[in-house]
C-alpha cells in the first residue's frame, strides 16, 4: 500500500490503514525526535503523540502533498511542548550514539556523534537539508524563517561541523 | 584557501547525503493503534447520538411552537430517545442472551 491508499483507507473508516504510515516513517521521526528532544524517552513520546495528531488531522491533510514534511510539523511541535513541559532546554549536551548501533559504520557514528554536538536548531536544519533532501523553499516553510536566513544558517553550521569533525571546538 | 574551504563543504555535504539513520527497535504502532482506537471509538459514538439528539431537539421545539394534540405524547417520545441511544450504545438490553456459553448450556 503506498501513502494515498493508506489515506484513503482511514478515510473510509479503517484506522489500521495508518499503521503503514507508522511503520514506513517511525524510524526517520524518531531520529528527527531524538535531535530536537535530546533524549531517547522524550523522543517516542513526541512522535507517538505527532502521530496520533497526524491521525486525527488527517481528514484535513491534502493528499496531493507529500506526507513526511507535513507530519514534520506536528512532530516538530510536539518536541517543543514536551521540551517547555520539562522546562528543559539543551545546554550544550552530547547524546552519543553508542558504537555497534546496528548499520552505522564508525565514520557514520562520527558524524552522527558531530550533528548532536550541534544546538538542535542547527542539527535540525543539516539533517532535513543534507540527508532529508528538503529545498530551501520547504525548509523556510516548515521552519516560519525566510529563504536567505536558511541558506546562510547552513552554510555557518556546516563550518561549525567541520571544525566540530577536526577535533576542533563547536 | 578559499578552494580548501570549498572542497572540506562539498565532500561534507557529500558524506551527509549518504548518511543513514540509526534503526531502533521501538516500535510505536501498538501504543499509538490503542489512541486512535479510542479517538474513534469516541467519534462513532458522537455519530450514532447526534440523529438522537436532533430528533430530541426537534420535537422540543415542536412542543414550543404548537401545541401537540396528543398530551401521552410528551414523556414517551423523551423515554423513547433514552431507549434508542442505549441500544445505539449498548446494544439490545431486551434480547435473550445468546452467547456461545448460553447456546452450548441449551444444547446447541
Amino acid at each position: 500500500m503506498d501513502d494515498a491508499g493508506a489515506i484513503r483507507a482511514c478515510r473510509r473508516g479503517n484506522p489500521d490503514a495508518f499503521g503503514h504510515f507508522v511503520d514506513r516513517y517511525q524510524q526517520r521521526a524518531l531520529a528527527h525526535a531524538r535531535l530536537l528532544t535530546r533524549n531517547d524517552a522524550d523522543a517516542a513520546d513526541a512522535t507517538q503523540e505527532a502521530f496520533v495528531d497526524a491521525f486525527r488531522n488527517l481528514r484535513a491533510f491534502d493528499s496531493s502533498r507529500e506526507f513526511y514534511p507535513w507530519f514534520y510539523v506536528l512532530l516538530r511541535n510536539r518536541c517543543f511542548k514536551q521540551q517547555s513541559r520539562r522546562g528543559t532546554r539543551w545546554e550544550g549536551g552530547v547524546d552519543v550514539p553508542e558504537a555497534g548501533a546496528p548499520g552505522l559504520s564508525e565514520e557514520h557514528l562520527d558524524l552522527w556523534r558531530a550533528i548532536h554536538q550541534l544546538p538542535p536548531d542547527e542539527a535540525e536544519l543539516i539533517v532535513l537539508k543534507h540527508i532529508e533532501g528538503w529545498t530551501y523553499e520547504e525548509l523556510s516553510a516548515a521552519l516560519d524563517v525566510p529563504r536567505g536566513t536558511v541558506m546562510s544558517r547552513l552554510y555557518s553550521t556546516r563550518q561549525r561541523l567541520l571544525a566540530i569533525l577536526s577535533g576542533g571546538r563547536p | 584557501m578559499n578552494q580548501n574551504h570549498q572542497r572540506d563543504d562539498e565532500e561534507l555535504q557529500r558524506r551527509l547525503e549518504s548518511l543513514p539513520y540509526r534503526q531502533t527497535r521501538t516500535d510505536l504502532w501498538p501504543a499509538v493503534e490503542e489512541r486512535i482506537q479510542h479517538f474513534e471509538d469516541g467519534r462513532s459514538i458522537a455519530r450514532r447520538l447526534l440523529p438522537i439528539a436532533a430528533m430530541v431537539l426537534a420535537w422540543r421545539a415542536l412542543q414550543l411552537m404548537v401545541e401537540v394534540p396528543l398530551p401521552f405524547l410528551h414523556p414517551i417520545v423523551p423515554l423513547a430517545a433514552a431507549f434508542w441511544a442505549v441500544r445505539k450504545l449498548a446494544g439490545n438490553p431486551l434480547a435473550i442472551e445468546t452467547s456461545a456459553p448460553e447456546l452450548q448450556k441449551r444444547g446447541i
